[in-house]
């Protein structure tokens, strides 16, 4: 009779133990994707549609940043009269270029004010 | 209502075999506790800063990832490519592996099975820094985003969401929780930049200006009067290009691509053949005599090589300030 007793009372404890696992599992921050370690690869790890064309980049398409001393052709930047559907950066401002500052410190920092 | 010494009281007369009961019940509450703790746990991905920082360059790309279905593969392609060394991890059944370089952290590479007939490649991801990944996320849908992966936490990475922009191309925000790693020149086999390929660069430049306040430089290159794209700039360092996608194939689909610094364009993309991949823009002057390509490696993700040199002169038939 103790020893039935014993086992129904362990088997209903593993039972919360599971359904509890299992529950927690589930809860994810953020959302409802799951990334439980049973869970499959899901954090945002997958294969989105990036495929991108290449060639046929003709003679004038750059891609590439410029050095400060770079001259660059802003015909239509500034402001007044400007057709973007974005806010152009002001007139009198040159583009900026990427760090100079090497990792072991040095250099200097972009300065494309005038 | 029973008080407390009478609780205490029935414990202490509780039939023996009732706390003989409480045993296994106990260890099973634990048990569960712990294994409900475990699967709760987020994956263990590696902080984007090592050290931490307490900078944050909102717009600045600052993690870039690779998905690939042979994680072996790609590290013994970029290993010989740019010389990098790999700690790899597993959580769970996430396998990935942290790129170094001179003790740096410089890239993640994630395996995830491909199936075959799938017609997707793998790809490598921009994510862009951000404070705040839901008001960003939010702010990117009212704009005519889609949300490919919500926002979700990583332990020691942060927050991130993954999106395609209006014109469909596929970027990450995330909020690092060890800050951005400082503005500095990339080093060779360092990301060095980026470029959106974009089917309108009007409309891209906007979109992304609203998410990340970039300041946005329309430039007229090929000299017609119009601006043909643009470069994107936070506190006065430029962040990326965005460019319209070639004239031949206006219907291809807009993509972030990223570089990666070499010292020597031509003799990167002579390895890149040698290691398997493929070159699929030729080694090409930029501005200011600089060269550039686009190459695949060997499990079909694109990316660009790109030499930068601050002391250069100026190349032929390209523009300096006039003294």
């Amino acid at each position: 009779m103790n020893i039935a007793r014993t086992i129904r009372t362990t088997a209903i404890a593993l039972a919360i133990a599971l359904g509890s696992t299992v529950l927690a599992s589930c809860a994810v921050d953020g959302g409802g994707y799951g990334y439980g370690p049973d869970v499959d690869v899901g954090v945002g790890f997958d294969y989105y549609d990036t495929d991108g064309y290449y060639g046929g980049w003709g003679r004038g398409y750059r891609v590439g940043p410029g050095r400060r001393d770079y001259h660059w052709d802003q015909h239509d930047n500034h402001g007044h009269g400007s057709t973007h559907s974005y806010r152009a950066a002001p007139a009198g401002r040159s583009v900026p270029s990427i760090p100079s500052r090497g990792h072991s410190g040095g250099g200097h920092r972009s300065d494309s004010h005038h | 209502m029973q008080s407390p010494s009478h609780a205490r009281a029935f414990v202490r007369r509780a039939p023996l075999q009732h706390r003989k009961n409480l045993a296994p019940t106990l260890l099973a509450a634990m048990l569960a506790v712990a294994c409900a703790s475990a699967a709760a746990a987020p994956s263990q991905l590696p902080a984007i800063s090592e050290p931490a920082t307490h900078e944050h360059h909102t717009g600045k790309i600052v993690l870039v990832e690779l998905v690939t279905p042979d994680l072996d593969a790609s590290k013994r392609f970029y290993g010989g490519l740019f010389n990098w060394t790999f700690r790899d991890s597993q959580a769970g059944k996430l396998q990935y592996s942290e790129a170094m370089l001179d003790g740096r952290p410089v890239a993640n590479l994630v395996h995830k099975d491909l199936p075959a007939g799938d017609q997707h490649k793998p790809a490598w991801l921009n994510f862009m820094s951000v404070s705040d990944v839901d008001a960003a996320k939010k702010a990117a849908v009212s704009h005519g985003a889609k949300v490919l992966f919500d926002t979700h936490a990583l332990a020691d990475r942060g927050k991130e969401a993954v999106l395609a922009d209006p014109q469909g191309a596929v970027f990450a925000v995330v909020a690092s929780s060890s800050g951005d790693p400082p503005d500095e020149l990339a080093d060779s086999g360092e990301w060095i930049w980026s470029s959106l390929i974009t089917s309108d660069v009007d409309a891209g430049a906007a979109f992304y200006q609203t998410l990340f306040n970039y300041d946005v430089f329309p430039v007229d290159d090929d000299g017609d009067g119009k601006s043909d794209h643009a470069v994107f700039a936070t506190e006065n360092y430029a962040r990326a290009s965005v460019n319209s996608l070639p004239e031949q194939r206006p219907d291809a689909h807009p993509h972030w691509i990223s570089f990666v610094r070499v010292n020597d364009v031509d003799q990167a993309a002579a390895k890149v053949t040698e290691l398997g991949g493929r070159v699929v823009v030729e080694p090409r002057t930029d501005r200011q005599g600089g060269k550039l390509a686009v190459v695949v490696d060997p499990q079909g993700a694109h990316f660009g090589l790109m030499d930068w040199n601050e002391n250069a002169p100026n190349g032929k038939g390209d523009k300096e300030v006039t003294p």
